[in-house]
């Protein structure tokens, strides 16, 4: 019950929002501003200025353009969506590239997947071995805890593409880092069976965030 | 934030990777305060604001600049016009208040704005005054 009062609330404040109500719109900003930021935050490896500076983006341009959300989804995959078009636009103005992750010294490769509190700064690294899409659908994913529809909406992609992307990005860092897939498939003849890494290539990857 | 199934079932799964993912995800969550972010937006948005409304008061003085070289029948008369505008601004300081008011009148934020002498703003109230002027007399006359 309690819930259901919770979500018409919510409802009315993005009803009101995108009517152009502009305090309705600054409560949403308030509550969606920390989880935009962290999905750019990763998308752009950890950079927080850049990051922040799309975030700022996305909030401009969805308040210009709120008559385009329809209202059948959810906000916060509008939002996402949104953000991710402005991360994308951004890497096509800045299409610097960058070497991802230097793997050179097996030390290194190792303390990436087999410490046991895992850095910030070692996922954003990882995260720089996948392509953009499938990097969002990651964050997205495993960070936020969408679903596969609401990934597919905030990527503008069909749910079973997701799936894949999703698929495909974990297998590219099996492959990369050299690690066992528990459920066997594709799974690597030099892996290991325990968590962590064997060997590592060093590699360039994705342009990210100037 | 509260955990999707996608989440507990990395948590609980057996595949290292997804017990990596789960973790690092975990570490790198953090609440970002909204209030300093909100600020940016603010004044991003006011700088909006000013920009629109020099474009408003930059169209006044295109139309007004238009019509006046019609009144005036030359555009060297026109300039002249300004120039001579632009000399006696402040002796006509008051009127200039008032006209600039109705050239902005479409971005009511300007209303605050007086116009300095000789900046765009003052030449497009001039030449609306002018204007305003002109056809006054034309009116009278006929």
């Amino acid at each position: 019950m309690n819930r259901n009062h919770a979500n018409a609330a919510t409802s009315a404040v993005v009803a009101l929002a995108m009517s152009g109500d502009r305090e309705a719109f600054g409560q949403l900003v308030v509550g969606h501003s920390s989880s935009v930021r962290q999905f750019l935050r990763r998308l752009c490896r950890g950079d927080a200025a850049v990051a922040d500076d799309l975030a700022q983006s996305t909030f401009e341009k969805a308040w210009r353009k709120r008559a385009s959300f329809r209202g059948d989804g959810e906000v916060r995959s509008w939002l996402m969506q949104i953000a991710f078009n402005e991360f994308r636009q951004n890497l096509r103005k800045h299409p610097r590239s960058q070497t991802s992750v230097n793997l050179d010294e097996s030390t290194e490769a190792e303390q990436l997947l087999s410490a046991d509190d895992p850095r910030t700064e070692d996922l954003d690294r990882l995260l720089g071995e996948l392509s953009e899409t499938e990097r969002a659908a990651m964050v997205l994913s495993y960070g936020h805890g969408y679903s596969h529809r609401e990934i597919a909406e905030a990527l503008a992609q069909p749910v079973g593409t997701v799936k894949s992307l999703i698929h495909r990005a974990k297998e590219r860092i099996r492959q990369r880092f050299q690690i066992s897939d528990p459920a066997g498939s594709n799974r690597n003849s030099a892996a290991t069976t325990a968590p962590g890494v064997v060997a590592a290539r060093s590699t360039t990857g994705e342009p990210a965030c100037e | 934030m509260t955990r999707s199934t996608t989440q507990q079932d990395a948590q609980h799964s057996n595949d290292p990777l997804d017990q990596w993912l789960s973790k690092a995800f975990d570490n790198a969550a953090e609440e970002l305060p909204a209030a300093d972010f909100i600020r940016r937006i603010e004044l991003v948005e006011d700088k909006a604001n000013n920009i629109t409304r020099r474009v408003v008061l930059f169209g006044a003085l295109l139309v007004a600049a238009a019509l006046s070289s019609l009144q005036f029948e030359s555009v060297s008369g026109l300039l002249d016009f300004i120039a001579l505008g632009r000399e006696s601004m402040h002796a006509v300081s008051d009127q200039i208040a008032s006209a600039a008011n109705v050239a902005a009148i479409s971005s009511p934020q300007s209303e605050r704005v007086l116009p300095a002498p000789g900046s765009l703003q003052g030449i497009a109230a001039l030449l609306l005054l002018a204007l305003t002027a002109s056809w006054l007399s034309e009116s009278a006359a006929q």
